[in-house]
């Protein structure tokens, strides 16, 4: 019975804590003790730490945000808050940016920072922008720091989905709206296809991943903070039209992998890849098949039906449900009720 | 009469000595700055090309500097690798004044050291790079000043150790 797959629980209750107390070290040491004291429940749930100048300090997780008390607290209300300083952001910036804002000249011209343990950070602050666009950014206001959470497992079920009879992986898209796990969901395909799953008869393949975002592997001084596979390579920072073909190129890959596609260049990128017979899997945000009809670049793959199965994600009930997985040819819907794949406990 | 002429020769020998480390004590002084102005040089060039962060460049330079100023480099990314939250400008200070006594550094030498360490790492390269030729800016005249007051006072200490030595001689016999 396929529909009743379960999903294996591989997101323990202590690695879990582990990332937040890594994380904590990011903090200034005012915040740090703050956040250190927030009770267990909400630190497994949660997926942002917000500073915001002059406003009180927030978390966010289960699809909603909190207000931190200077003692740890939690509230729905403005209780008691602790309100984030200046010199709390500047504090925090040091660390984030490992002492050296120089050094990540780059990251901030796009507006966040990967830190170690792939987790990123958001910044906003007063932008300097000349001629070739923003130069940097000066006087912070504002940081998210976005806890990734790396949940093996959840693919492995899905797997089977995505492989035709022969064995050979489909092109893949998957569709879905901000904060619902298309990243997570994208990089575990990743390493299933790299690792290979015997269980279902899939030997493991070459694959390429074009990290334009340093969102997939998260690479901290060019090496993944995300196990991506033994038979990954990684094109960090990559402008993704550019980056496929020099994996063509070089990589000799059986399956491409990227984020979002959206540029012109990028379609014809695609499309010669696949022309050298090489696979494809990629994402798009979205809610639903006709929302991607709508968009210029992907919806004209979709319709050219380049996609073999097109995954539908949603945060109902929770983030990094499966809604549907359809076949991209005639469009029927492969699984009878939507996949739970709920990894944090 | 040999204790006597024994005695008198060791103190104008101990005198003399005395004058001599007075003097070399500029002559430190001002290759300890030369060093310095070439530390900071390799700073600014690994900042603007390497682009590597604070705590892995230091030990970095560290290997390439005079020992009293790798002794603070050293020091600086210890406590920065040691994330307790010290924010670079708090490491820094702190390792220039655990290694103040060590070394030739007159107070002026390591305050600018240290309103350096206030700016590195807080922008960008362009940023950094003026912080650094201004920091050496002034660590220039300052090693200017000090070879001026070496060859002034360098030859007069030495000269002052010989003859305290033969005046308190002479007063004693």
């Amino acid at each position: 019975m396929r529909n009743q797959i379960q999903v294996q629980n591989h997101g323990s209750k202590n690695s879990s804590l582990n990332t937040v107390m890594l994380l904590e070290q990011f903090l200034c040491p005012e915040l740090r003790s703050i956040i250190q004291k927030i009770p267990d429940r909400y630190k497994l749930t949660m997926e942002e730490i917000r500073l915001r100048i002059d406003q009180p300090l927030m978390i966010y997780g289960d699809n909603r945000d909190y207000f931190v008390s200077r003692l740890g607290e939690v509230h729905t209300e403005a209780i008691n808050s602790h309100r984030v300083s200046r010199k709390n952001i500047e504090n925090t910036m040091q660390f984030i940016s490992n002492y050296s804002i120089y050094a990540v000249e780059e990251e901030l011209r796009r507006g966040y920072i990967t830190i170690q343990g792939g987790h990123r950070v958001g910044i906003v602050g007063r932008v300097l922008h000349d001629n070739n666009g923003v130069r940097t950014i000066k006087e912070f206001s504002g940081l998210n720091i976005r806890i990734s959470r790396e949940k093996k497992g959840i693919a492995t079920s899905l797997l089977s989905y995505l492989v035709n009879s022969k064995g050979e992986f489909l092109n893949t898209l998957i569709v879905s709206p901000p904060q619902c796990g298309k990243t997570t969901l994208l990089r575990d395909i990743i390493r299933s296809l790299s690792e290979g799953r015997k269980e279902i008869n899939f030997r493991g393949v070459k694959v390429g991943v074009v990290d334009e975002r340093s969102e997939i592997g998260a690479c901290y001084l060019g090496a993944p903070q995300n196990d991506l596979g033994p038979r990954t390579d990684i094109l960090d920072g990559c402008p993704k039209a550019e980056g496929i073909m020099m994996l063509v190129r070089a990589m000799s890959p059986q399956v491409i992998a990227t984020d979002e596609i959206g540029r012109r260049e990028d379609s014809s990128a695609i499309e010669e890849a696949l022309m050298a017979g090489i696979r494809f899997i990629t994402t798009v945000h979205g809610k639903s098949l006709e929302d991607v009809y709508s968009k210029p670049v992907i919806g004209e793959l979709v319709k050219a039906k380049i996609f073999d199965r097109i995954i539908i994600l949603s945060n109902r009930p929770e983030v990094g449900t499966i809604e549907k997985i359809i076949d991209g040819k005639n469009l029927v819907n492969l699984i009878g009720a939507p996949l739970r794949n709920r990894m944090v406990t | 009469m040999l204790v006597k002429l024994m005695l008198s020769l060791l103190i104008i020998v101990g005198c003399t000595l005395v004058g001599n480390i007075y003097a070399s004590s500029y002559g430190e002084r001002v290759k300890l700055l030369s060093h310095l102005i070439s530390t900071l040089q390799m700073l600014e060039t690994e900042i603007v090309y390497g682009a590597t962060p604070l705590p892995l460049l230091l030990p970095r330079i560290a290997t390439k500097s005079k020992e009293e100023i790798a002794d603070i480099l050293l020091e600086v990314s210890d406590i920065l690798l040691k994330k307790e939250g010290d924010t670079f400008a708090e490491a820094w200070r702190r390792a220039v004044n655990i290694n103040r006594k060590k070394s030739a550094f007159h107070r002026d030498d390591l305050d600018l050291l240290i309103s350096l360490g206030n700016n590195l790492g807080t922008s960008d390269r362009e940023n950094q790079v003026k912080h650094i030729r201004l920091a050496m800016e002034d660590i220039k005249r300052n090693f200017e000043a000090a070879v001026a007051q070496q060859q002034k006072n360098a030859g007069l200490y030495k000269h002052l150790g010989l003859l305290a030595g033969v005046t308190i001689v002479i007063i004693l016999i």
